[in-house]
């Protein structure tokens, strides 16, 4: 309403009040003074008059005109007195004294009654009821000094109330200064904190209530500072707790969900192997079962080429059967069982066609486990190569060789034998079905003549592909 | 004569109307005694309203004095038809003096308290005035004028103030030789009309006229007999206080007396013993101040003097 500022408004709030009342202290005195000097005139015709009316009365009582104009040469003396003018009761100018054609003249008229005394002590006399008028006083004042003093009087009330004024804004300024200072400070304080410096204090400058005030604002501003401090902290800190838990839950969940994927898969594995083992075990029981059987009877018969054929071809058979019984034997897991089982149905044959293993198998074959799918198509490629060994090389020693080699199992067949290396560019079906089974290991097969002259089978298996314990499992 | 202070002046004293039964009893077998029969006539007292306290005041005195059964009749309502024949009519003030004055009442009127312009000419009638005899103004002023060189003593008077130019007549030819008797004419100012004569006067007395004496032409009389240190004689005590030398006046106890005088005469006896104007018993006083300011002696002040004979 009165200014933006504190500062502003405090002096306006100091200086309204001080001019409204200067202003109506200066109207009424004003008006009072020059009410005083226009009653003045008034006072003084009226003197005039009463002490014209005592020195005529007489004379208006007896119509004494000579009476009456000693009355008024005597009253014209006075000081701006323009005219004197005597009228009887009925109106007849008795006496006129001056000129009443004038600008600057203030008339005045007034009866003049006679005054009754009574003498009678019982009758109350009439005429001393009635007051008779004896004739009328017109004066005429002049009002140039009158004028004078109105204006003097406005100049010397103009120049009263400028001064008064400027000294009262003087001293308003200078006594409130110190105010305007020590609330501008608080405001300025103030308006710092609610722009979020919290760390303002107001000076202390001001002295009594306001200092008081002061030192509060500045100890409520502390508080207020120490507050959002601890506030934020506390903010923070369940902030921090908040992701940690949001984290710790998705840590869980993540793990949860592993955990659920591995119970699935471990289900699923489960299932298979079951599956496996009960497919293994009819296998087992029905085909090894009717095949060793079938051997049984083949052994009560003659010998003979046929029976011998026979009975390879089903002693192959079993072999075969036992490869894959084995192969899907899950507790057989280990590439060291595998290839000791391997080893072990391997010997009879290489026994009987008078050939040497060499087995080197690194340690590290205990700790790789392969999956099922994945042992029998080693298998597979490991009996595809001793068979061709046993067909075609002629050999008298095989090297089996299983190492560690970094990133990879290195398995290693190599014979002593013959080398045919036509048989590599032929699109045999052994050959086919071990680069589709390596392929499907996701391992790196090559075969090429060996140092020895025989045909080296080089499987390469990414350790990526297979589990290997570790040595605290 | 005692003279007794009548320093406070008891013309308006309010008193109760009361019947004292044991005094009216003693009244009334007083009366009997005198008269030789209970007496039955009434006092029909007619006054104005203003003057009611004086009423009563004369009632009570009648009552008291005299045993009479008294009516107070307020002036507006007075109807003079229901007056008896054995009613005596007393009159107090100009106002009730000058209705009776013209009723013509066959019964005796007593005008009491009232000035001599308003009394009838003729009838059954005795009037106690307010005013003084003229020769008992001389008598008054007649001792001082020895003081000074001027001892001509001046009188204004209307003409057509009868009463005072018949007493001014009948005065002895000494004192007309001493008199300058002034008749202001209806249309002049009496203080203008005598200021000429004012200049040799030893006194100028005041006699009851209300074309002289009152209002502002009383206030002129005494400011130009002032200016001419002529010293004023007056008929009333008012006039000590307007600046008269001395006063002769009547109380209203002393013309009270004197009414109940007349009317006991006229029970006594059954008919008015003095008609027309009496004059009660009367005080001289003086103003002291004015008599400092005259440079004249006067003696002390003459209380309660008894009427003439």
């Amino acid at each position: 309403m009165m200014g933006r500022t504190l500062k502003s408004q405090l002096t306006l709030i100091t200086l309204l009040p001080m001019l409204i009342t200067l202003l109506f202290v200066s109207a009424l005195v004003t008006q009072e003074f020059i009410s005083k000097i226009d009653d003045e005139i008034e006072v003084r015709a009226h003197d005039i008059a009463a002490q014209a009316s005592m020195m005529s009365e007489f004379y208006l009582y007896t119509g004494d005109v000579d009476g009456l104009k000693e009355v008024t040469r005597s009253i014209m003396r006075i000081d701006g007195l323009r005219y004197v003018k005597f009228i009887d009761s009925s109106g007849q100018l008795l006496m006129q004294h001056g000129h009443s054609q004038n600008n600057n003249t203030q008339h005045f008229v007034f009866p003049i009654y006679g005054s009754a005394i009574e003498i009678d002590d019982f009758e109350e006399s009439s005429t001393t009821q009635q007051k008779e008028q004896l004739g009328t006083l017109e004066l005429g004042l002049s009002i140039d000094e009158t004028s004078a003093r109105r204006y003097e009087t406005y100049q010397r009330l103009l120049f009263i109330s400028l001064t008064s004024l400027l000294l009262g804004i003087l001293l308003i300024l200078f006594f409130t200064r110190a105010l305007n200072t020590a609330i501008g400070n608080l405001a300025s304080a103030a308006k710092k904190i609610q722009q979020g410096k919290l760390h303002t204090r107001c000076e202390e400058n001001g002295s009594g209530e306001l200092l008081e005030f002061q030192k509060v604002f500045n100890t409520m501003a502390a508080s207020f500072e120490e507050s959002e401090i601890k506030m934020k902290a506390k903010v923070d800190a369940a902030t921090a707790s908040l992701l940690l838990t949001i984290d710790e839950l998705s840590q869980k969940n993540i793990e949860l969900d592993k955990s659920r994927q591995a119970t699935i898969s471990l289900e699923r594995s489960k299932a298979i192997s079951d599956e496996r083992e009960r497919i293994m075990k009819d296998m087992h029981d029905g085909i090894g079962g009717q095949l060793i059987t079938s051997l049984a009877l083949l052994e009560q018969e003659k010998d003979s080429q046929l029976k011998d054929n026979i009975h390879q071809i089903i002693s192959d058979c079993l072999d075969d059967l036992r490869l894959i019984i084995n192969s899907l034997n899950i507790a057989n897991d280990g590439l060291a069982a595998l290839l000791a089982d391997f080893k072990f149905r391997m010997n009879k044959k290489l026994d009987q066609m008078h050939i040497k293993l060499v087995w080197r198998v690194n340690d590290i074959a205990d700790n790789i486990h392969i999956q099922p799918q994945m042992s029998l198509h080693l298998l597979r490629i490991l009996q595809e190569a001793f068979t061709n060994i046993l067909k075609h090389a002629k050999a008298t020693e095989i090297v089996f060789e299983l190492t560690d080699e970094g990133e990879f199992i290195q398995l290693l067949i190599v014979d002593n034998g013959e080398f045919d290396p036509d048989c590599l560019g032929s699109n045999g079906i052994g050959l086919t079905n071990m680069q589709s089974r390596a392929k499907f290991l996701d391992a790196e097969l090559s075969i090429k003549q060996a140092y020895t002259g025989g045909c080296a089978v080089k499987l390469k298996l990414a350790k990526s592909q297979i589990n290997i314990d570790t040595p605290n499992d | 004569m005692e003279e007794t202070d009548h320093g406070s002046d008891h013309l308006f004293n309010t008193r109760k109307i009361y019947l004292n039964p044991v005094k009216l009893l003693i009244s009334l077998l007083m009366m009997i005694a005198v008269t030789g029969s209970a007496y039955a006539r009434e006092v029909q007292i007619i006054v104005a309203q203003k003057h009611i306290s004086t009423a009563e005041q004369l009632s009570n005195t009648l009552t008291e004095q005299l045993g009479l059964q008294v009516h107070t009749r307020l002036l507006k309502d007075f109807d003079a038809a229901s007056l008896t024949t054995d009613d005596i009519v007393l009159t107090i003030g100009n106002a009730a003096a000058q209705k009776v004055s013209t009723l013509q009442l066959s019964q005796p009127v007593l005008y009491s308290f009232s000035q001599q312009q308003v009394l009838p000419t003729t009838g059954n009638w005795t009037a106690t005035v307010l005013s003084q005899p003229v020769k008992r103004l001389l008598a008054a002023i007649d001792p001082l004028l020895k003081q000074n060189y001027k001892n001509n003593i001046l009188i204004a008077v209307s003409a057509d103030n009868r009463e005072a130019l018949r007493q001014l007549n009948a005065l002895t030819a000494s004192q007309k030789n001493q008199l300058d008797i002034i008749q202001v004419p209806a249309n002049e100012k009496p203080a203008k009309y005598i200021e000429d004569k004012l200049f040799n006067a030893g006194a100028l007395i005041a006699i009851n006229d209300q074309n002289i004496w009152s209002g502002e032409n009383a206030r002129w009389m005494l400011y130009q007999a002032y200016r001419y240190q002529v010293p004023v004689v007056g008929y009333s005590k008012n006039f000590l206080k307007a600046g008269a030398l001395l006063s002769v006046y009547s109380t209203i106890e002393q013309i009270t007396a004197t009414t109940v005088a007349q009317l006991k005469v006229l029970l006594t006896k059954g008919d008015l013993e003095q008609k027309g104007i009496i004059y009660s018993d009367y005080n001289i006083e003086y103003n002291h101040n004015i008599a400092r300011a005259l440079d004249i002696s006067v003696p002390k002040n003459r209380l309660d003097i008894g009427a003439e004979q």
